[in-house]
């Protein structure tokens, strides 16, 4: 009996240590492999197949234009980055790790690109997994055909994921590009931006629990990659500080706190990468009452932002307009304050509708009306002061409950929480002036502006660059993932809040300490995600050099996805020509020529790649069997329409009566061929002002995923009474949300400066 | 969605919890038992623990401890080793017990784990043979398509509504041997906005649409061909050049050849294992 105690004891006591050692080894990510990024598939492209001809004399073909328009995706994230593994796990409705090598064959075989970047999180790299992306990217090169006449050309990039807590901290998160792919010639380690990001990504992040391999016994193995992905980023020490970053060791991890920072940081390492900031009006990490004024600050470098992505997959950062999210509030102990607008015409405040949430609950409480009307206060108060995690602030709230607060109702497809203080066009329409030493305006000093080219990029973090080219597959082709069933979402989730009639705040201290995705309004989010854009360029040779001459004189315009061809000059009295991108002295009124070509429209299913040596079961897998796979017929250009911006030119000025939205709007004859028209600007000259201009190709509707954004029922007056969310998770199945868009191209702009000095017509390089 | 590996979230929450409960508690009887009076004779040189007559091999103990060793970064005590083997030792009973449950035929996740296993198993039997150059060469030789990136074209072309009168005006225009300028300008054609420069088959694809394309392969520079129906649309296209695709030599591409080679050998050798493991059952169908 004694015996049979002592062994049952100790068998209890070893499954009890088995059971410790598992929990504690979940943790650590004992369990879990570093995975590497994948072999890319070193197959060719596919040539075509051959049709009947007849045969004539021998000619001379007209004379065209030299350059070539060529396609690409710069901002693609793979498992290497935190967000897009957590993404991938099943209980996240994921389908596993997306490796660098997929996002190569999805450029090459399925979206067949021209060119594409790597850009996973800097915050989530280590010493072993940039080595591992360098080295894949080279062999996707070699894939491609070698550095010259290759089938595509790949960058390697990394994205600086900067975020601040509040307005005066944000400058947003900027991707940096290098052009070469030799080992001195880019950073010797991706540059994490210090802060939010690092904090929750690396410094505090948990990893999953032991038990969630208990409900989910069937994955295990990438719940525990996963934890051992995070440990090892924590692994990884701090790079001493005040050591200039060349003298750096390479296995360290290196942080900024500002672009100044970062570019400094770069200098010292003697490189000239792009960089390039993007999803600018991205409501779901920008604080409310951001704007780019800080950012044009000389001593941010403003002038190293050559490119700005003006559409991805997580929204349209374009379109400005004079509504505030908040209202800037007086400084109080605790640092600046917030105010709740009134909502306007085409745009309801979140803070706003939190407090018609509060009235709502509390006159179904039967509270008094007095009661209720001062809880309403209270709670646009506590939203406007609680930032992205404003919504915090009404306890139990549903994403359904905040209808369509906080969209912009008439932008075209915007980024969700709209923040028009950081979209292009106020970033255009804004200057810096410097002072004089008495602290006065400089009149006699040029300001400080952005002079930015468009591109557009998807931002997907499934390994698949530039997925724009058919609307399907939005749990792939777009960030609209979720967890697969209630109880996965319930497990997540953790326990729903009790609806309140009241107001929570949580002050600032504790929103610091409380982790990243835990204070955004990630199931809402899920309704607003797109399928990503494209950065077209008009290289003067299809090479690497080609492709990053043409970025850097910024002759590129960006697309919503579709591959149409797009043209706009500044045609001279000489009939010399300044392409987009470029920067005219003059003060002449300009003429200018735009044309405007649409897509092909696209066949189902993947072009024959079968008999020509890829194998159909990794193209199914890899594209979800979806191809970039042109007819024969073009969708039509619907319109053209220009914009003028003609940026401040004193201090203080509205920004809102800067920008003409639609100077002109020229509707095409539909034509296969596209669409050609000349304007000109009779009062440029008149006006004396710094003006630009660039031009939207609008394209026929077509169904895009998530086009219908919170998708509103209205009442009689217009207003949002009710919407039928499109969540990534099980609510929404497997729906790709389709409702009617209008897919288009954005031009750079063409920066036209009035003479300081000689009034004589100077025409400059862009670059 | 279709997903790509396979990995569906399932939750199996109590009934789950309750299958936990129950392999414990056979786990407890199995260890008494086996610590008990059904303990048989002594264990063999090359094994450490012997569980209901299956022994744990020293090699697949020197291995857990390995794997502890690199996740740990104090030495290991004597505590971790036993740990290990009691790990072990744990593992093999819930194999055992599992099997006699039947889950090997009744669980879908375990027949899978148990597939996926054995796929590994077999394309790792040809793992140890590492490609020599002459494998390399002979690779590269015959499969010409690898590495080689897509010729180059440099043309013209221009476009008439399809149905047309112009049609006939271009394609007697041309044969009456004037240029391809003169032809577009009598038929009023108009010229399709390509640059004038050596374009890859896929940007000719962007630029002309898929037809253009594929016709322009068959031509030999200074060729015309047309009317192609592109659309709503016909298409005559004017070929002044072409390159052919480039190759990458053989030596620059050498390590990703291995990796080809593996992955094909890998591909190879399942197929063959599997031919070999039809071959040897009996299978017996029913017309689908």
């Amino acid at each position: 009996m004694k015996r049979g105690l002592w062994i049952a004891g100790g068998v209890l006591l070893t499954l009890a240590a088995a059971v410790w050692l598992f929990a504690h080894g979940m943790g650590a990510g004992w369990w879990g492999n570093e995975y590497d990024a994948g072999t890319v598939s070193p197959k060719p492209r596919p040539a075509a197949m051959v049709l009947a001809r007849i045969t004539a004399e021998h000619a001379a073909a007209p004379r065209a234009e030299a350059k070539q328009i060529l396609f690409g995706d710069l901002h693609v994230h793979t498992t290497y980055s935190t967000d897009a593994f957590q993404f991938a796990l099943p209980i996240n409705g994921g389908s596993g790790r997306h490796p660098v090598a997929d996002a190569c064959d999805f450029a090459r075989f399925c979206s067949a690109l021209d060119f594409w970047a790597i850009t996973d999180h800097a915050e989530a790299s280590t010493p072993l997994r940039w080595q591992r992306t360098k080295d894949a990217i080279r062999q996707c090169q070699a894939a491609a055909g070698g550095d010259t006449n290759a089938d595509m050309f790949s960058f390697i990039g990394f994205e600086w994921t900067q975020v601040g807590r509040l307005p005066d901290e944000h400058f947003g998160h900027k991707n940096v590009i290098f052009e070469s792919l030799d080992d001195n010639k880019v950073a010797a380690r991706p540059i994490a931006a210090s802060g939010v990001v690092t904090q929750t990504l690396r410094t505090s992040a948990q990893g999953l629990p032991a038990g969630l391999v208990l409900e989910d016994p069937d994955n295990k193995q990438i719940y525990f990659d996963f934890n051992r992905f995070i440990k090892e980023i924590q692994r990884v020490p701090d790079c001493a500080a005040g050591v200039s970053s060349d003298k750096l060791p390479a296995n360290c991890f290196e942080q900024a706190t500002t672009p100044a920072d970062l570019l400094a940081k770069l200098d010292e390492q003697h490189l000239d990468p792009l960089v390039i900031p993007h999803g600018s009006t991205w409501g779901f990490y920008t604080p409310a009452g951001t704007t780019w004024d800080k950012a044009l600050d000389p001593k941010e470098r403003p002038e190293r932002m050559r490119l700005i992505e003006i559409y991805s997959g997580h929204g349209n950062s374009e379109e400005f307009r004079a509504w505030k999210d908040v209202l800037a509030g007086p400084v109080g102990p605790n640092g600046p304050t917030a105010i709740c607008p009134q909502p306007t015409a085409n745009y309801t405040p979140s803070c706003w509708r939190a407090g018609e949430i509060i009235a709502e609950r509390c006159a179904k409480a039967g509270i008094a009306a007095a009661e209720c009307t001062k809880r309403a206060a209270a709670a646009r108060s506590n939203y406007a002061n609680m930032g992205i995690a404003g919504h915090l602030a009404v306890p139990g709230a549903k994403a359904e409950d905040w209808l369509d607060a906080g969209q912009c109702r008439d932008c075209f497809l915007p980024s969700f929480n709209y923040r028009p203080g950081t979209s292009v066009q106020y970033g255009l329409a804004v200057s810096h002036f410097r002072t004089t030493p008495d602290g006065k305006p400089d009149m006699d000093t040029v300001p400080d502006r952005f002079r930015w080219g468009f591109i557009g990029s998807s931002d997907n973090h499934r390994a698949r660059p530039g997925t724009g080219y058919k609307q399907n597959d939005r749990a792939n082709n777009s960030e609209s993932g979720g967890p697969p069933s209630a109880e996965a979402r319930a497990l997540l989730v953790g326990k729903q809040v009790e609806p309140a009639p009241q107001t929570k705040l949580i002050p600032r201290d504790e929103l610091f300490k409380m982790s990243g995705f835990q204070l955004t309004e990630f199931e809402r989010q899920t309704s607003f995600f797109l399928t990503g854009g494209l950065a077209a360029v008009h290289a003067d040779t299809r090479s690497r050099e080609g492709v990053w001459d043409a970025l850097q004189r910024r002759e590129v315009y960006a697309t919503s996805g579709q591959r149409m061809l797009l043209w706009f000059d500044l045609v001279g009295a000489d009939g010399k020509r300044t392409p987009m991108g470029g920067s005219v002295t003059t003060t002449a009124n300009p003429t200018f020529e735009v044309r405007a070509v649409g897509s092909f429209k696209q066949k189902p299913g993947c072009p024959d790649f079968n008999a020509q040596g890829m194998d159909k079961g990794r193209l199914q897998k890899l594209c979800s069997g979806e191809c970039f796979n042109p007819s024969n017929e073009r969708n039509l250009i619907t319109r053209i329409e220009v914009v003028r911006i003609q940026p401040q030119a004193t201090p203080g000025e509205d920004v809102a009566s800067r920008i003409v939205d639609k100077f002109l709007v020229h509707d095409c004859t539909p034509d296969q061929n596209g669409c050609t028209f000349r304007f000109s600007d009779p009062s440029f000259a008149g006006s004396k002002r710094d003006t630009l201009y660039y031009v939207r190709a609008i394209q026929e509707a077509a169904p895009t995923i998530n086009a219908g954004g919170a998708r509103c029922t209205r009442d009689a007056k217009g207003q949002c009474v009710k919407v039928n969310l499109c969540f990534g998770d099980y609510r929404s199945k497997k729906s790709d949300c389709l409702m009617p868009a209008e897919p288009r191209a954005w031009s750079s702009p063409i920066y036209l400066d009035v003479p300081r000095t000689k009034p004589a017509m100077v025409t400059v390089a862009a670059r | 969605m279709p997903h790509a590996e396979s990995q569906v979230w399932k939750s199996h929450g109590w009934t789950r919890r309750l299958f936990l409960l129950g392999v414990a508690a056979g786990l407890i009887i199995a260890v008494i038992a086996a610590l008990g009076p059904l303990r048989s004779g002594p264990l063999s040189a090359r094994a450490v623990a012997r569980v209901d007559g299956v022994e744990i091999s020293r090699a697949t103990y020197d291995s857990a401890i390995a794997g502890l060793t690199a996740d740990k970064r104090n030495p290991l005590t004597p505590a971790d080793r036993k740990l290990a083997l009691d790990r072990l030792i744990d593992e093999e009973l819930l194999v055992q017990r599992g099997v006699a449950l039947g889950l090997t035929e009744s669980e879908g996740s375990v027949r899978k784990a148990l597939v996926d296993s054995m796929l590994q198993f077999a394309a790792a039997e040809t793992a140890g043979r590492e490609p020599d150059d002459a494998d390399l060469r002979a690779f590269y030789d015959s499969r010409p398509q690898l590495f080689a990136s897509s010729p180059q074209l440099r043309l013209a072309v221009a476009a008439l509504p399809s149905g047309s009168p112009a049609i006939a005006t271009m394609q007697m225009t041309l044969r009456q041997g004037q240029d391809f300028a003169t032809a577009v300008a009598s038929a009023k054609a108009s010229l399709l906005p390509i640059p004038d420069g050596f374009l890859a088959t896929g940007k000719i694809a962007d630029y002309a649409g898929p037809a253009a394309r594929d016709a322009a392969l068959a031509l030999k520079p200074g060729d015309v061909a047309g009317p192609i129906a592109s659309g709503n649309q016909s298409l005559f296209i004017f070929l002044s050049g072409s390159r052919p695709g480039a190759r990458l030599p053989f030596r620059a591409v050498r390590p990703q050849l291995i990796e080809a080679w593996r992955r094909e050998a890998q591909d190879s050798s399942l197929e063959t294992y599997l031919a070999d493991l039809r071959r040897r059952a009996r299978i017996d169908r029913k017309r689908p």
